[in-house]
C-alpha cells in the first residue's frame, strides 16, 4: 500500500502572522492575562472583541479562499530585468459573497528560487529568521492582488514582477492567499498546477553600442564588410574572392590584385559566436563578476540577435557546443533567445575550441576570460578583412 | 470618499470614541480633555499639501520624551496617581500619533494606541457610557482595520491590483455586517470566557451620583435639590414578588439618634456579630442561634436583589425593612480586608454597612423582616448581653408585669391592663427559645393586650437594677460580674440615647401642644399615633423652606412655618415623642420607587430619599410611623421622557447585572439554563449529563463488547475491500485513514473493556469520544473543503475518479504483462496497447479521449460516463489479459 504521508499530513491551509497580526496577539495575551489577573470584566469585554477579531479573521479570510479557482493567462516574451506583465484570471463561483484582497503568487520550486536569489545577490535559500528574511527585501516570485472579486464573476489580476535572472523558472503551483480582513494574519490555500515560464536573456537598449573599445567586457569582433552597397575599402585579392570585385586601377597601379570592399548590406546572413565559457576555479568576487561578465555578454548576443532581426537580417547563432542555424524574422529570433535563456555557461578544465561559422560575417562575443587561441582566430580573420587605412585614403 | 480619507476618518473616529470612553471616567482633568480635543482637531488638518508632517518628526521625538520625563515627575516627584500619568502619557502619544501620519503604518499606531485607551476606560470607567463606547468601537474599529488592511494591500500592489472600483461601497457595507458579528462574538467570548480572576479589582469605582437625597446625616435648615435629582440610586428585584405596593415600601438606610437642634446624628453603634455560613449561601446578621439553616434563617423574610449605584459619603446598604440576612458576591466577600480596606457590619439599630476602598456600587441580596415588628427581635439594649442577662430580663418583665398589675410603675395610674401578662409570656416563651413563629406576618397594631400606660418607660425601667434582688445565689454571681456591669451601663446609655433632647428644645407653645395631646390620649401608642396625624393634617409639605429666624426649627417648623419636608416633620415628632417619654428615632431611607414594566424591577431614586420615625413600645419592638404629608417622592421622569428613562435604566441595570457584575456564578448559571433549555429539562445538570453519556457509552460498550468488536472486524473489513476493490482507491487518502482512525479507536475502547483490570466505563467513554470528534471534525472540514474548491464535490471526484481510472488501467495493464513505463505519457498509450493487444486499442484510444477531457478541459465530466467507463476498462482489462495469454501461447 503506497502511502503519500506528505499529502496525508499535508495541511489544507498556511497560516502566518504577520507583523501586525504578532504585536496584535501579543496584546490579546496581554490583556486576556489583565482581565484573568484582575477579574475586571470589561477588560473581559474588550478580550472578547480581540478573540472576536481574530475568529473572524478566521472565519472571513476561509470564506473568501474558498469556491475561488485562478487560471493563469498566457504571457508575452519575458526578458530578464525588464517588468513583465503576468496575468492570472480569478474567478469567484461564490453565489453571495464577493471575495477580497486575493494575493496571487506563484509557488517557486527550489530551483528557481535559487536561481532569482543568487541573481539578486541573495544566498540560494531564504534565511529561516524572519528579521533577516524582511530586511532582504526580497521581492519574491510574482504575485498580484484582487483589490474585490464580486460573487459569480471573474477578473484578471496583473503582476508585474521583474526577472533578475535569464532561464527556465519552474513553477508547482499558485498560493492563493489573503490577509482579509484586518492583516493580521495570512491564509493561503496552494493550487496544484505546474508551470514553466522561460526568460530571456536582459536586451540593452543599444547593442550597437557595443563595439570594438568593449572588447574586455565582450565583444571581438564586428563584421563590416559586405557583398554590395556602398565603397568600404580595399585589400589583397585572396582566392575564392569575386574576381568582379577587383579594383583595376589601384590593382594596376600596385602591381598586385586588389579587391573593393563594400559596406555590408542588410540581407546579408551574420553569424554570431558566443564563447560561453569560464575558467574553472573562480569564487567569491572573481566569480561574481566573471558571471556578471558573461551574463552581460549574452544580453550582449541576445540584443545583437533583436537587432538584426529587426532589420530583417539573417543570422547564425553559435556557442561552444551548440548552434542556431541561420535564419531570420520572428521565428528566428524566438529560437536564438530560447538558445541564449537555456544556456549554460561551460567551465570545462580546459578551454573548448570555438567552431567556426562557413559564413563570411562573423562576430565573437567572449569574456576577458576567453583563451587567446580562440580571439585570434577571430582577430587575425578580422585583421585580414579590416579595410586598410591606407587603401581607404587611397580609394 | 476614498480609501484614504475614509480611513483616516475612522481613525479619528477611533480615537474620538476611546477617548470619550476615558473622558466619561471623570478621572481626567479639564486640561488634558481640552488638549486633547484641541490637538485631535488642527492635526486633521496637519497633513500634505498644507503641512508636510515627515518634516516635524524630530521635533515630536524631542517632545515625547519631553512629556516622558514630566510624567516620571508627576509620579515620583508630584505623587499623582501611577494610573493617571500613564494615562495622561497614552493619551499624549496618541494625540502625537494624529499629527505624525506619514506612512500606513502610523494609522496602525494611532489604532493601536486607541484600543490602549479602551483598555484604560475599562479600567476606570464602568458606567453604561463605557458600553455605548465600545459598541461605537467595535463598529469603528472593525470598518478601520479593513480599510487599513485594504490600503495596505494597495500600497504594495499598487500598480496591480485588480477591479479597485466601487471597492470602498462594498466593504464598508461587508464591514457593517462584519462589526455585527464581532460584536456577537465579544459577547460569546465575554460570557463564556472562564471567569477564574482572582478579582483584585472586581468591584471597580463607578460613576459617583449626587446623593443630595441621601446622607449620613440629617441636618435641618436646607434641603437641595431632591426633588430635581431623578438619579436612580436602587434598583430592585422581588424573587418572590414584591410584598406590597412599592409606593408604601419603605427602604431602611440607618438610623439616627442624636439631636443637636439642627443636626442629626448616628451614636449607637454597638456591631453585631455577623455569621457567615459555610456553604457559603450568605451572612445571617445579628446572629443568635448558629444551629439555624440557611433556609431557616429566611423564611417568611423578603427577599430582594438590589444593584445598589455608589453613594459617595456612605456605605450603608438598604433593606425593604428590618435586615437579617444578606448575600454579598463572592468576589466581593472573598477579598481580604486588610487588603481592600474593607469594613462588613452590621449593628444593633439594624445598619447594614458594607465598604471597600473607594465608592463602590454593590449587587446585593437583602432577606429583611416585613415590617418593622418581628418577636425575634431584641430590644436594642439587649443586644450583646451576656445570657445571664436573659434570666434578669425575664425577671425584670415579670416585676414590670406585677408592678403594672399594682399600678405603680411609672406613675401612670391605672394602665387598662387587660391581657397583658398573657400576652407578654406567650412572647417571651418565644424569645427564649430563639424561634419565630408566631405574630411574624400580623401588625403589631392589631396585637390583642396592648396596655399604653404600661408601655411608657423612664430611663429607670429599662435598668435591671431597679427590680428586687431575685432569690439565688446565680442571680447574686450575675450581679456583680463584669460582664453583667458592663452591660448595664451600656444599657442606661442606649436607653438614655433614644430620649434624648438638647437643652430648651421645648417651648412653651410646644409643651401645651404635647400636653393636650397627651391628655386626649394617654395611652403611649395612641399618643404617638395622634401626634402622626396631627402632623400629616395640620402641617404641609413643601421644600421651599424660609430662612429660619431662631435656633428652634422645630418650634419655627410647628408653630410658624407650618409647612417643610420629611425631615422636618420627622424631626419634630420625635422630639414630641421623646418630651413625652417615648423613645423615638429618625430613620433614613427611601420611601416608594417606580416599576420599570421594561426590565421587570424597580427603581429608587435620589428623589424618593425620606425620613421617618420608629417608635419603641416594650412588648412591641420599634413600630414605623411616618408624619409627612402625601407627595412627598418624586417619581422621576413623566410624559414622553419616561419611556425613553425607563428604557435608558433597563440597559444601564443590565450592564451592571451581566456586565460589569458578571462573574463564576452567574456563568455556571448561564450555562446550565442553556443546557437545560436546549435538553428541555428543567433540572439536567450538563456536568453530570455529559459524565452520564460517557459513563453509558463505556458501559453499553462494556455489556455488548464481543458483538462490536465483531461488527467493527466486519465492518472495518467490508468497508477495506469496498474502498479498495469496489471504489478502485488507488492510495490511502485522508478518508482511509480516517476511517481507519475511527476502527483503531473503537477496537482499542472494546479490547480495553476485556482487560483486567476493568479501568471504567467512564475511561472507556473518553476513550473513545475524544478521536471520533475529532476525526468526525476533521472529515466535516476536509469535506468542506473539498467541496469548496475546485467547483464542487461532483466535479472534483469525478475528476478524481477519472484519474483513479487512469491509474488503475496502467496498474492493470501492467499486471497483465505489458511493459508500461510510468512515465508513459497517455497518449502514446493506445499505441502501446495495440502493439500486445490490437482488439483493445480503439477503446483505450477512447478512454485516454476521455480522460485527457475530464482532466485538462476544465468541464466536469458526467459521474453516469465515470462508472461507465469503470466498467468498460474491466472488459478491456480482460482482453488484453486473453490477448497477452494467447500471444504466450503462440509463442
Amino acid at each position: 500500500m503506497a502511502v503519500s504521508w506528505r499529502k496525508v499530513l499535508k495541511a489544507p491551509r498556511k497560516l502566518f502572522f504577520t507583523a501586525d497580526g504578532r504585536w496584535f496577539t501579543a496584546i490579546t495575551l496581554l490583556l486576556g492575562v489583565g482581565a484573568v489577573n484582575t477579574g475586571a470584566n470589561l477588560l473581559y469585554l474588550l478580550l472578547g472583541m480581540l478573540l472576536g477579531l481574530i475568529v473572524a479573521s478566521g472565519i472571513l479570510s476561509e470564506r473568501m479562499l474558498r469556491e475561488v479557482t485562478v487560471k493563469r493567462l498566457p504571457t508575452g516574451d519575458i526578458f530578464a530585468g525588464r517588468p513583465t506583465s503576468f496575468r492570472w484570471e480569478v474567478t469567484n463561483s461564490k453565489r453571495w459573497f464577493s471575495s477580497f484582497t486575493l494575493v496571487i503568487r506563484e509557488h517557486e520550486a527550489r530551483a528557481t528560487r535559487a536561481r532569482r536569489r543568487v541573481a539578486l545577490g541573495l544566498p540560494a535559500d531564504p534565511p529561516t529568521r524572519r528579521k533577516k528574511r524582511e530586511a532582504e527585501a526580497d521581492p519574491g516570485p510574482p504575485a498580484g492582488l484582487a483589490l474585490r472579486v464580486p460573487a459569480g464573476r471573474s477578473v484578471v489580476v496583473t503582476g508585474t514582477p521583474t526577472f533578475p535572472h535569464r532561464g527556465l523558472y519552474q513553477y508547482v503551483g499558485i498560493d492563493l492567499g489573503t490577509r482579509f480582513p484586518f492583516g493580521f494574519f495570512e491564509k493561503s490555500r496552494a493550487i496544484e498546477m505546474s508551470s514553466e515560464v522561460l526568460v530571456y536573456p536582459a536586451l540593452f537598449d543599444d547593442p550597437g553600442a557595443l563595439t570594438e573599445e568593449d572588447y574586455r567586457q565582450g565583444e571581438v569582433e564586428r563584421a563590416r564588410e559586405g557583398q554590395g552597397g556602398e565603397f568600404h575599402g580595399l585589400r589583397e585579392f585572396r582566392d575564392g574572392d569575386d574576381r568582379r570585385d577587383v579594383h583595376w586601377k589601384v590593382s594596376a597601379r600596385r602591381g598586385k590584385l586588389v579587391r573593393r570592399l563594400y559596406e555590408r548590406e542588410d540581407n546579408e546572413a551574420v553569424a554570431l559566436h558566443l564563447y560561453n565559457w569560464l575558467p574553472p576555479g573562480l569564487t567569491g568576487e572573481s566569480h561574481r563578476l566573471a558571471h556578471a561578465s558573461m551574463e552581460t555578454t549574452i544580453s550582449g548576443v541576445a540584443s545583437t540577435c533583436a537587432r538584426l532581426a529587426k532589420e530583417g537580417r539573417r543570422y547564425a547563432l553559435h556557442t561552444i557546443d551548440a548552434r542556431v542555424h541561420e535564419g531570420d524574422g520572428a521565428g528566428q529570433l524566438q529560437a536564438a533567445l530560447r538558445h541564449l535563456a537555456m544556456l549554460e555557461i561551460r567551465s570545462d578544465s580546459e578551454a573548448p575550441p570555438m567552431q567556426l561559422s562557413g559564413q563570411t560575417n562573423r562576430i565573437l562575443f567572449a569574456t576577458r576570460f576567453a583563451p587567446a587561441s580562440v580571439v585570434k582566430r577571430f582577430e587575425q580573420r578580422w585583421r585580414n578583412t579590416k579595410p586598410d587605412s591606407t587603401d581607404r585614403e587611397a580609394a | 470618499m476614498n480609501l484614504r480619507v475614509l480611513r483616516k476618518t475612522l481613525l479619528y473616529a477611533m480615537t474620538a470614541i476611546s477617548f470619550l470612553a476615558l473622558q466619561l471616567s471623570r478621572e481626567l482633568s479639564p486640561i488634558v480633555i481640552g488638549l486633547f480635543w484641541a490637538g485631535a482637531a488642527v492635526s486633521w488638518f496637519w497633513e500634505k499639501p498644507r503641512v508636510d508632517p515627515a518634516r516635524f518628526l524630530r521635533a515630536w521625538t524631542v517632545l515625547t520624551v519631553g512629556v516622558f520625563l514630566f510624567s516620571l515627575v508627576d509620579w515620583l516627584v508630584l505623587d499623582e496617581f501611577p494610573l493617571i500619568t500613564i494615562m495622561n502619557f497614552v493619551i499624549f502619544l496618541g494625540t502625537a500619533k494624529l499629527f505624525q501620519r506619514v506612512a500606513s503604518k502610523d494609522y496602525t499606531q494611532g489604532m493601536a494606541l486607541s484600543l490602549l485607551w479602551m483598555a484604560a476606560g475599562a479600567v476606570l470607567n464602568d458606567n453604561l457610557s463605557y458600553g455605548v463606547m465600545f459598541a461605537l468601537y467595535v463598529f469603528a474599529a472593525t470598518l478601520a482595520l479593513t480599510i487599513q488592511h485594504l490600503q495596505v494591500e494597495l500600497d504594495v500592489y499598487d500598480r496591480s491590483a485588480a477591479n479597485r472600483t466601487g471597492v470602498e461601497r462594498a466593504v464598508v457595507l461587508a464591514t457593517a455586517t462584519l462589526a455585527a458579528m464581532i460584536f456577537l462574538a465579544s459577547a460569546v467570548f465575554f460570557f463564556s470566557f472562564p471567569r477564574i480572576g482572582i478579582g483584585f479589582f472586581v468591584q471597580q469605582s463607578r460613576e459617583g451620583v449626587t446623593t443630595s437625597g441621601f446622607g449620613e446625616n440629617v441636618e435641618l435648615g436646607g434641603h437641595g435639590n431632591i426633588r430635581e435629582d431623578s438619579t436612580i440610586v436602587l434598583r430592585v428585584v422581588f424573587p418572590d414578588g414584591p410584598p406590597y405596593p412599592i409606593q408604601e415600601m419603605r427602604w431602611r438606610g440607618l438610623s439616627l439618634d442624636e439631636y443637636n437642634g439642627r443636626r442629626w446624628t448616628d451614636t449607637d453603634n454597638h456591631r453585631l456579630e455577623i455569621v457567615r455560613f459555610e456553604s457559603g449561601e450568605g451572612y445571617m446578621l445579628g446572629a443568635e442561634n448558629r444551629n439555624l439553616s440557611w433556609e431557616e434563617v429566611t423564611r417568611g423574610l423578603i427577599a430582594a436583589e438590589i444593584n445598589q449605584e455608589p453613594m459617595p459619603g456612605t456605605d450603608v446598604l438598604f433593606s425593604p425593612g428590618y435586615p437579617r440576612a444578606v448575600q454579598l458576591p463572592n468576589a466581593v466577600t472573598d477579598m481580604p480586608d486588610s487588603l481592600f480596606g474593607r469594613t462588613f457590619g452590621f449593628d444593633s439599630t439594624g445598619q447594614l454597612r458594607f465598604r471597600t476602598r473607594g465608592e463602590l456600587g454593590l449587587r446585593y441580596v437583602i432577606f429583611a423582616s416585613p415590617d418593622a415588628y418581628d418577636p425575634r427581635d431584641r430590644e436594642p439594649w439587649d443586644y450583646g448581653a451576656p445570657d445571664l442577662g436573659s434570666l434578669l430580663r425575664w425577671a425584670y418583665e415579670d416585676l414590670r408585669a406585677s408592678r403594672r398589675r399594682s399600678g405603680a410603675l411609672n406613675g401612670v395610674a391605672d394602665g387598662s391592663g387587660e391581657g397583658v401578662a398573657p400576652a407578654d409570656a406567650g412572647q417571651r416563651a418565644e424569645e427564649a427559645g430563639g424561634t419565630d413563629s408566631a405574630g411574624s406576618g400580623d401588625s403589631p397594631l392589631d396585637r390583642p393586650g396592648l396596655d399604653v400606660g404600661a408601655a411608657t418607660p423612664t430611663p429607670e425601667d429599662f435598668d435591671p437594677l431597679v427590680i428586687a434582688p431575685l432569690d439565688g445565689d446565680q442571680l447574686q454571681t450575675a450581679l456583680t460580674h463584669p460582664a453583667l456591669l458592663e452591660w448595664r451601663g451600656r444599657r442606661r446609655q442606649t436607653a438614655l440615647r433614644y430620649l434624648q433632647l438638647p437643652p430648651d428644645v421645648l417651648t412653651p407653645r410646644m409643651a401645651e401642644y404635647v400636653g393636650r395631646l397627651r391628655t386626649e390620649y394617654p395611652d403611649a401608642l395612641a399618643f404617638t399615633q395622634a401626634v402622626e396625624t396631627s402632623l400629616k393634617r395640620n402641617l404641609a409639605y413643601t421644600t421651599d423652606l424660609p430662612m429660619p429666624l431662631t435656633d428652634n426649627l422645630v418650634d419655627e417648623f410647628l408653630f410658624e412655618w407650618r409647612r417643610g419636608h420629611c425631615e422636618y416633620f420627622a424631626t419634630a415628632m420625635v422630639v414630641l415623642l421623646r418630651t413625652s417619654g417615648v423613645p423615638a428615632r429618625i430613620v433614613n431611607g427611601f420611601l416608594g420607587g417606580d416599576y420599570n414594566a421594561v426590565g421587570d424591577y424597580y427603581t429608587v431614586r435620589q428623589a424618593n430619599a425620606h425620613s421617618w420615625v420608629e417608635a419603641y413600645f416594650p412588648g412591641l419592638g420599634w413600630i414605623t410611623f411616618d408624619p409627612t404629608p402625601g407627595g412627598a417622592a418624586n417619581m422621576g421622569p413623566t410624559g414622553w421622557a419616561s419611556g425613553l428613562a425607563l428604557w435608558v435604566d433597563n440597559m444601564r441595570l443590565r450592564w451592571f447585572r451581566w456586565v460589569v457584575e458578571y462573574n463564576l456564578e452567574k456563568q455556571f448559571t448561564l450555562f446550565r439554563d442553556t443546557f437545560r433549555a436546549l435538553a428541555r429539562d428543567e433540572n439536567a445538570q450538563p456536568s453530570v449529563e455529559l459524565v452520564s453519556m460517557a459513563r453509558r457509552l463505556g458501559m453499553w460498550l462494556w455489556r455488548n463488547g464481543g458483538e462490536v468488536f465483531v461488527l467493527l472486524v466486519l465492518g472495518g473489513g467490508v468497508m477495506f475491500v469496498y474502498r479498495r476493490r469496489a471504489r478502485r482507491r488507488i492510495r490511502w487518502d485522508i478518508n482511509d485513514w480516517q476511517i481507519a482512525g475511527v476502527w483503531v479507536a473503537a477496537s482499542t475502547a472494546v479490547v480495553v473493556t476485556w482487560w483486567r483490570p476493568f479501568p471504567s466505563p467512564d475511561a472507556v467513554g473518553w476513550m473513545l469520544v475524544p478521536p471520533v470528534l475529532g476525526i468526525g471534525m476533521s472529515w466535516l472540514w476536509r469535506r468542506s473543503l473539498f467541496e469548496a474548491e475546485g467547483g464542487g464535490r461532483r466535479h472534483r471526484a469525478a475528476q478524481q475518479d477519472v484519474s483513479r481510472l487512469y491509474v488503475q488501467l496502467l496498474m492493470d495493464l501492467e499486471s497483465a504483462g505489458v511493459p508500461v513505463n510510468p512515465s508513459i505519457q497517455a497518449t502514446d498509450l493506445p499505441q502501446l496497447v495495440g502493439t500486445w493487444a490490437p482488439a483493445a486499442q480503439a477503446e483505450i484510444r477512447d478512454f485516454v479521449g476521455f480522460y485527457l477531457a475530464a482532466r485538462f478541459s476544465g468541464q466536469a465530466p458526467a459521474v453516469e460516463d465515470v462508472r461507465a467507463w469503470g466498467k468498460r476498462l474491466r472488459v478491456v482489462r480482460k482482453v488484453v489479459r486473453a490477448a497477452i495469454k494467447a500471444a504466450a501461447r503462440g509463442s
